[in-house]
């Protein structure tokens, strides 16, 4: 019996310094880590020695919880302890290692992590690699991207650009920021034009006339066509030789799924024109053209398509849209105030319009100036994605995801990533599996509240007793 | 090296005269001249503070002008708790270290104000930072307490005085909760915002080292209780300079890029 007991004394001792020998040794690796870099130090921290050290600190607690009774025999020592054994145990469930090791014992095939690419109207499925070039797989359900914009903290901006003196040119224009407030009048450098802001909407949308007529160009090598915008109108072309048909006019278009293209109703905010191009031989190609730009990225068969878009006559609010418009008044001395309405476009930063136009021969002075209104890039307040996902036909989530707001769906969280930079046709968002989530954060719970308990605890007698004794 | 003249900035200046002049009091042995300038510098501090979260419209704790104003005003309230409950003492290091770490608030770090950008819009955000600040000025705290038992002189019958180590124990018992929910905080956070609840970056390595120093100091305190106090005493300060090292070198040089770089 006296050897057993020795036997265990000796035990708790070597398991005592041994948590020390490992909480040195993860002191030492953490500091190295942090000399290496976030890339260098994960590969570290996952390497097969890595792994090893792990096992051992798991295996280490757990002898130290089942034969220490200073541990086991107090609950909060007893639950952080436990505590540190899930978030350790439940961090490696999480690693790619302990995905693999899923995959193998119960078939589980999950991605760690990954990246997608999702365009408007393009539900998808693939997980990219970090390039956002190498498709790693699919998931189970598809993403489609609804809509996508940015927030800002302030209104946008009213900047002047003006051009140098001389013959026209691309370099050299000088732009000055308006500090603009509604209902006063700013004057111009360099005309006799002032501006006046009538007003401003964060959110808004062009109201057009009951019989606005917008336009297609065809543009075949040089050759320009226009067709009008209204269904069934048709054209002719030479080179290349196709016959284009307009099928369909949207008012704002939408898109719900594959092949599923609605125009939604009481909005304006996406017009476009679906087009059906025959070919010689009979085969009949369908492109749609958004006043934004083109659905259809790829072969268009030497021809360029262009959406000529119909004078607004009015601006509304409108919150579904997320892009400002910003009404001035411009006033000359000759001649009566002319309101101007600045429409912010989707998937670009500036909007503007031409306040005084180059005229050299009348007069060298006056040079061309244009009014812009620019989006503040400097104070991005948020960057929303509006998603929905679909698993087996059917819509089954739809959220918003911004940063510090990622969506929880079929064992993955989605996280605004990043987007089209340059036309804001599609985001990126990185997926990342939640395997293991569960042991990380009981474990923080319960080690948490286990170290606040032993910590404070004896504290709070020591407060008690000084109180008492003063 | 820039003066702000600005509102805060004056503020801050007059709080470091008020706190010199503390600094000066305790020691010249006056303890009730020394509490009154530490704790009136301190008030005007807080003043800046709340200043500051009106003019930037949310809890000042982005920056590292932000943050190191809201450490160096935490100091007074500890301090005044740790000295009457926990034994601390030497009241004038104290000041002193609050002082110095107003010398970047007031010298070096850029005031300008920003508004939180997307990473930073969370209910986690104020908690996390906070946590850790009250946290750090603990440990500090019991870092001056583990300084002077250091220089602890044995008694007639050659014993070594012990109240420094004692002092030092309870305070780290203080501070290592918190340590513990700021470190359970960010990882947490880390998951809702960076995709992942540990990144292995440069700042989340270090604070790593750092709750790990006192978790040796502790479980090093269990095994041996106070039998070795230097060694004790000297864990305590490397886990003091881990700490500040956490704080400011990783969020300054260069060379360690990372997820939490953009608090430049």
């Amino acid at each position: 019996m006296r050897g057993f007991v020795d036997n265990v004394t000796r035990l708790r001792f070597i398991l005592g310094f041994a948590s020390l020998a490992i909480i040195a040794a993860l002191i030492v690796l953490s500091i190295v880590g942090a000399f290496l870099g976030p890339v260098d130090a994960k590969v570290m921290f996952n390497s097969p020695a890595m792994v090893a050290f792990w096992m051992l600190s798991l295996v280490g607690l757990i002898a130290a919880v089942a034969l220490t009774p200073k541990i086991y025999r107090r609950p909060a020592s007893l639950a952080m302890h436990i505590g540190t054994i899930l978030i350790v145990a439940g961090a490696m469930w999480g690693s790619q290692a302990g995905h693999r090791v899923a995959e193998r014992l119960f078939g589980v095939s999950k991605f760690t992590a990954g990246y997608m690419v999702i365009g408007y109207g393009e539900p998808t499925s693939v997980v990219y690699d970090s390039t956002l070039r190498q498709a790693k797989g699919q998931l189970p359900f598809a993403l489609r991207l609804n809509d996508f914009w940015i927030e800002y903290y302030g209104p946008w901006e009213l900047w002047i650009d003006t051009a140098p003196p001389g013959p026209a040119t691309d370099e050299g224009w000088v732009q000055t920021r308006i500090d603009w407030q509604p209902g006063r009048a700013v004057a111009i450098a360099g005309t006799d034009a002032t501006i006046e802001v009538k007003h401003y909407y964060d959110s808004a949308r062009p109201t057009y006339p009951q019989d606005a007529k917008a336009l297609v160009e065809l543009d075949a090598g040089g050759t320009k066509t226009l067709l009008p915008a209204k269904a069934g109108a048709e054209t002719k072309l030479v080179n290349p030789a196709v016959t284009v048909t307009v099928r369909r006019v949207y008012r704002h278009l939408s898109v719900q799924a594959k092949d599923v293209i609605i125009d939604r109703e009481g909005s304006d905010a996406n017009p476009a024109v679906e087009l059906a191009v025959t070919m010689p031989d009979g085969k009949v190609k369908r492109h749609i053209i958004l006043e934004t730009g083109n659905m259809h990225v790829g072969d268009d068969d030497g021809i360029a398509f262009k959406y000529i878009a119909q004078a607004p006559t009015g601006v509304v609010a409108d919150a579904s849209t997320h892009l400002p418009a910003i009404e001035l008044l411009v006033r000359r001395p000759n001649g009566p105030p002319r309101p101007v309405t600045i429409f912010a476009r989707r998937g670009q930063n500036v909007a503007g319009f031409v306040l005084q136009a180059a005229s050299p021969a009348s007069n060298p002075a006056e040079r061309e100036i244009h009014v812009l209104l620019f989006a503040p890039a400097r104070d991005v307040k948020a960057y929303k994605s509006d998603i929905t996902v679909s698993q087996d036909g059917q819509d089954r989530v739809h959220r918003v995801v911004e940063v510090n707001d990622p969506l929880h769906y079929g064992g993955y969280h989605f996280y605004q990533d990043s987007y089209d930079q340059k036309a804001q046709q599609y985001t990126v968002l990185s997926i990342s599996s939640d395997s293991g989530l569960w042991a990380v954060y009981s474990g923080f719970v319960l080690l948490c509240a286990g170290v606040f308990w032993s910590s404070w605890a004896p504290l709070a007698g020591l407060v008690w007793r000084r109180r008492d004794g003063h | 090296m820039a003066i702000k003249y600005t509102i805060i900035g004056l503020l801050v200046y007059a709080t470091m005269l008020i706190w010199l002049l503390g600094a000066a009091a305790y020691l010249a042995r006056n303890a009730r001249w020394g509490n009154v300038l530490f704790a009136g510098g301190t008030v005007i501090l807080a003043g800046a503070w709340v200043f500051r979260w009106v003019e930037v419209g949310h809890a000042p704790l982005q920056n590292m002008f932000e943050i190191m104003l809201t450490l160096a005003m935490t100091m007074y309230p500890l301090w005044l708790f740790c000295s009457r409950y926990l034994g601390a003492r030497g009241p004038a290091a104290n000041v002193i270290i609050a002082l110095v770490l107003l010398v970047p608030v007031g010298f070096v770090f850029p005031a300008e104000p920003q508004h939180l950008p997307p990473a930073l819009r969370s209910w986690l955000f104020v908690p996390h930072v906070a946590v850790y600040m009250i946290s750090y000025a603990i440990l500090i705290l019991a870092c001056v307490q583990a300084g002077l038992q250091l220089f602890a002189r044995r008694d007639a019958s050659g014993r070594l005085d012990v109240s420094a180590e004692q002092s030092a124990h309870r305070i780290v018992l203080l501070g290592l909760p918190l340590l513990t929910l700021g470190l359970v905080l960010g990882s947490w956070w880390a998951k809702i915002v960076w995709t992942d609840f540990w990144a292995w970056d440069p700042k989340e390595l270090w604070s790593l080292a750092s709750f790990l120093v006192f978790v040796g100091y502790l479980h090093l305190r269990s095994l041996y209780g106070a039998k070795y106090p230097r060694v004790n005493s000297i864990l305590i300060l490397i886990g003091g300079v881990c700490v500040i090292l956490t704080m400011i070198w990783v969020n300054l040089d260069r060379i360690f890029k990372g997820a939490h770089s953009y608090a430049s």
